[in-house]
């Protein structure tokens, strides 16, 4: 121990201590300048395993290897130079081999003589380097445990926080490192949360109650929260620390039930389905041939109560073999064997006798408690199969529609809209001379012969592009050698997914029916002429006989009922051309915008006269800017006949009445008189022409019969109907129905 | 001076009545018996108004109402005839011609007021 000058203490100072020293355990020894021993005690001996006589006067190189004495004489050298204290951890084997390690604590002193000497004391510090190498090799042990098992580990102390965690630990909540957690809450940082968003209070968690109560808690539902913020499902463990009694922390392992959970979840989902599969499962033990399974969809499909299959034979669901398909029971287990499946149709026989065919899927299995099973997905195609029944009655029917487009004398092709012609039939080859290989692919332009009038084509592309069926009978086309012939033409689209892709032609020569409709028109037209210029001479005679002569009254009697008779064949002979016009299919339909508002007004000032002669009136009601498609001739001649005919059989005075509105996409024209009307008994008749009703024909004897007719021909003309209700001494109204705009032509009808 | 009207008719019982009617109203009227005769008139003097037959011998009388066209007539041209489709009064319009009536089914007491409205 240096005094306060730091200069060594004096020997009587040592000495005085020396009873001291003989006591003291540790090893102590003192060195002279050579550095041999001139002073030991007990402990020393003890520990050099020595004698002191073999000790004394004697150094550490007749004890030790000289490289193990060098190193000491170095240290102790260091220490008479310095002449300060000093401290040295040194290891070094004994004479019984085993190895030490000791702390001895050097000092030097002067002698009574001046000279100096070492005294040292030995601490064997072998024991407790070992106890602590132990300690920490055990602590190594137990991190490479923590950190080597797949289960995350962690510690938390009573306030929640983190005391420790393993690898696993990081690398499943997806922390970079311990320092990341250490010191957290860790209810906080990964269990804040239930799996359905809602906050988890602390007080409610089951790993801080464990702290408690003192006891352990397993869970396996619930998820804890990842450094991302994802989640995970995890099953976890907490476990109380306790230290003398008392509960100080915790530890918690957890393992990463997400997969498990998905499993558990495809377990579930997996037989749902098999439970609610729309096909019907069910499983036979190959062993026995019973039905050891059946999903629910198989035993409705059967018509049996859930469960009341299990056990049965598999034959209970089997038609016999008689009615089965082409495989027996023992030809499809065969096949299963060799190949594991089957696949085909099966007559199957539902509980109450009714059979019915079944798709089947059967497969092998090698089941862990029944052995060899079938597992089998039947299927009722009962629909199917009529479906199918219906496909090929289709089939059937298109090859028979096929067959009679090709036997018909109608010329017809299919064209695309490109246009190219992808289907001719043999009476379009006949009619135009093009064979089925020339027209194939070519554009239907092959057949212009440019006379056709040219503003046709822009309004027929326009109508069976936009969906509507095409009608032309002034086409004329050109055959393949020269010729030319007037065409009756008509162009269907065809849709296909909402989309018009195809055009089916349909035409004939109607060359010669023009030119007989022609000299028919003609001979009409003449014939009307020849019968109307002598009857105009009738007539302007009368006119002038009776305006001229000088006729008594019988006479000028005579005379009136002629002119009225000439005016009657007068009528009788427009009526009928007119007639011969529609029925022949000649008349030409007009097709304007007609403003009914004004249309009627107009047309009504025009039987003002004939009305205010019998003091009638014509009341008004259209609906106001009602426009539609029409031809305003043919319209003005139905209403005209019809008003004239509403004033015509009225007694004086009464009031006809005329309505239009909108109802849909036709235009109503109602007209109400309040005239003799129409005897029950007759009014089947009122559109058959030469009609007049018998209540009427005393009273007004004019009358050609023809009026009704006319108007029900030209409504069809225009594409309307006519009906009326009417009551005899009560009235008469005619309903009118007409297209807001013209119909799409009618089909062609063969000459 | 009294109108002219020229009358383009080959019946001559018709054209006694067109006579009866229109006497004593003033008019200067002159007969043809077809087409060629009317237009013949026509180039000898022209009528205030021209009631024009349709069907004639030798030239009828849309084939009048072409030539008149071409000639560039200006004076009235109405038809009186027994054609009575709506093509022959639509073509007869086209060609000129003021107005179209058929004869058997206009009174010849209506002549006067026919006339009237064009001269």
């Amino acid at each position: 121990m240096p005094n306060e000058n730091g200069q060594p203490l004096s020997i009587e100072d040592a000495f005085r201590l020396q009873a001291i020293v003989e006591a003291i355990a540790d090893p102590v020894f003192v060195k002279d300048r050579e550095h041999c021993w001139i002073y030991l005690n007990d402990a020393f001996c003890e520990f050099m395993g020595h004698r002191r006589e073999e000790l004394l006067g004697k150094s550490d190189y007749d004890f030790f290897p000289s490289l193990q004495a060098d190193v000491f004489w170095t240290k102790d050298e260091a220490v008479f130079e310095s002449g300060k204290e000093n401290s040295n951890e040194e290891k070094f084997t004994d004479a019984k081999g085993r190895e030490h390690t000791i702390v001895t604590k050097k000092t030097v002193f002067r002698d009574r003589d001046g000279s100096l000497i070492l005294v040292g004391v030995i601490r064997d510090i072998t024991e407790t380097k070992n106890i602590e190498e132990d300690l920490k090799h055990q602590q190594e042990q137990q991190r490479l445990l923590l950190d080597s098992t797949a289960e995350a580990i962690y510690g938390i102390d009573l306030q929640g926080n983190c005391t420790f965690c393993n690898a696993a630990f990081l690398k499943k909540m997806g922390y970079a490192s311990e320092r990341d957690v250490l010191g957290k809450n860790m209810h906080k940082a990964i269990h804040h949360t239930y799996a359905d968003g809602k906050e988890y209070p602390v007080e409610r968690c089951r790993i801080f109650q464990a702290f408690k109560n003192g006891a352990g808690s397993h869970v396996d539902n619930e998820v804890l929260w990842r450094a991302d913020g994802t989640s995970i499902a995890a099953e976890y463990w907490s476990y109380p620390q306790w230290k003398d009694g008392k509960v100080v922390g915790a530890v918690v392992t957890f393992i990463d039930i997400t997969a498990r959970k998905k499993a558990e979840e495809a377990d579930r989902i997996q037989s749902a389905i098999y439970r609610n599969l729309s096909e019907g499962v069910y499983m036979i033990r190959l062993q026995d041939g019973l039905i050891v399974e059946a999903n629910r969809k198989f035993e409705s499909m059967f018509g049996y109560a859930p469960g009341e299959l299990t056990g049965k034979p598999v034959a209970i669901v089997n038609a016999p073999a008689e009615h089965s398909p082409q495989k027996t029971a023992e030809d499809i287990t065969a096949i299963l064997r060799e190949k594991g499946e089957w696949h085909g149709e099966v007559l199957n026989v539902k509980k109450d006798g009714t059979r019915f065919w079944c798709n089947a899927n059967a497969s092998l299995f090698n089941h862990p408690e029944y052995g060899e099973v079938i597992v089998a997905v039947h299927t009722d195609i009962t629909e199917l199969k009529q479906i199918r029944d219906k496909l090929a009655l289709e089939a059937a029917n298109a090859r028979k529609f096929l067959q009679a487009v090709e036997a018909s004398p109608i010329a017809t092709i299919i064209t695309t809209t490109e246009p190219a012609i992808i289907y001719i039939n043999p009476a379009w080859e006949k009619l135009t001379g093009y064979s089925k290989e020339e027209a194939m692919g070519k554009n239907p332009r092959i057949l212009q012969s440019g006379k056709t009038p040219r503003d046709l084509y822009p309004v027929l592309w326009k109508t069976i592009l936009g969906n509507e069926t095409f009608h032309a009978d002034t086409i004329i086309n050109r055959r393949k050698n020269g010729t030319e012939f007037n065409a009756d033409l008509s162009i269907y689209p065809l849709l296909e997914n909402g989309k018009v892709q195809f055009f089916v032609g349909m035409q004939f020569d109607i060359t010669e029916q023009k030119r007989t409709d022609r000299s028919k028109a003609e001979f009409v037209s003449l014939a009307s002429h020849q019968l109307r210029t002598p009857l105009t001479g009738i007539r302007w005679g009368i006119t002038m006989l009776g305006k001229k002569g000088q006729l008594n009254p019988i006479q000028a009697d005579i005379l009136t009922e002629m002119d009225k008779a000439a005016g009657h064949m007068a009528e009788s002979i427009d009526v009928m051309l007119h007639l011969s016009r529609i029925e022949s299919g000649k008349m030409i339909v007009k097709n304007e915008m007609v403003d009914i508002d004004a249309f009627i007004a107009e047309l009504c000032s025009q039987f003002h006269p004939l009305a205010e002669a019998k003091h009638m009136v014509c009341a008004l009601h259209p609906d106001p800017g009602i426009r539609i498609k029409t031809d305003p001739a043919l319209l003005r001649e139905i209403l005209g006949n019809l008003i004239t005919n509403a004033i015509k059989y009225s007694p004086d005075g009464r009031t006809v009445s005329l309505s239009a509105k909108i109802i849909g996409n036709t235009l109503r024209i109602s007209l109400a008189d309040a005239g003799y009307g129409i005897p029950a008994d007759q009014q089947h008749l009122v559109f058959s022409r030469f009609f007049r009703g018998m209540n009427v024909v005393a009273k007004i004897p004019d009358g050609t019969g023809l009026g009704l007719y006319l108007v029900y021909a030209l409504v069809g003309l225009l594409g309307g109907t006519i009906t009326f209700v009417s009551a005899e001494n009560q009235g008469t109204t005619f309903t009118l129905t007409l297209p807001l705009s013209p119909p799409a032509p009618s089909l062609p009808i063969l000459p | 001076m009294s109108k002219s009207i020229l009358i383009a008719e080959d019946d001559a019982f018709l054209v006694k009545m067109y006579k009866l009617q229109l006497e004593g109203a003033g008019y200067d009227i002159t007969i043809a018996t077809n087409g060629k005769e009317a237009l013949e008139s026509v180039a000898k003097k022209k009528p205030d108004l021209l009631l024009l037959d349709l069907l004639m011998p030798e030239m009828d009388g849309f084939e009048v109402l072409k030539k008149l066209k071409a000639s560039g007539a200006k004076f009235p041209i109405v038809v009186l005839s027994n054609l009575s489709q709506e093509i022959d009064k639509e073509k007869c319009v086209e060609l000129g011609a003021k107005d179209f009536f058929v004869k058997s089914d206009t009174g010849i007491e209506s002549l006067p007021g026919i006339i009237a409205q064009y001269v």
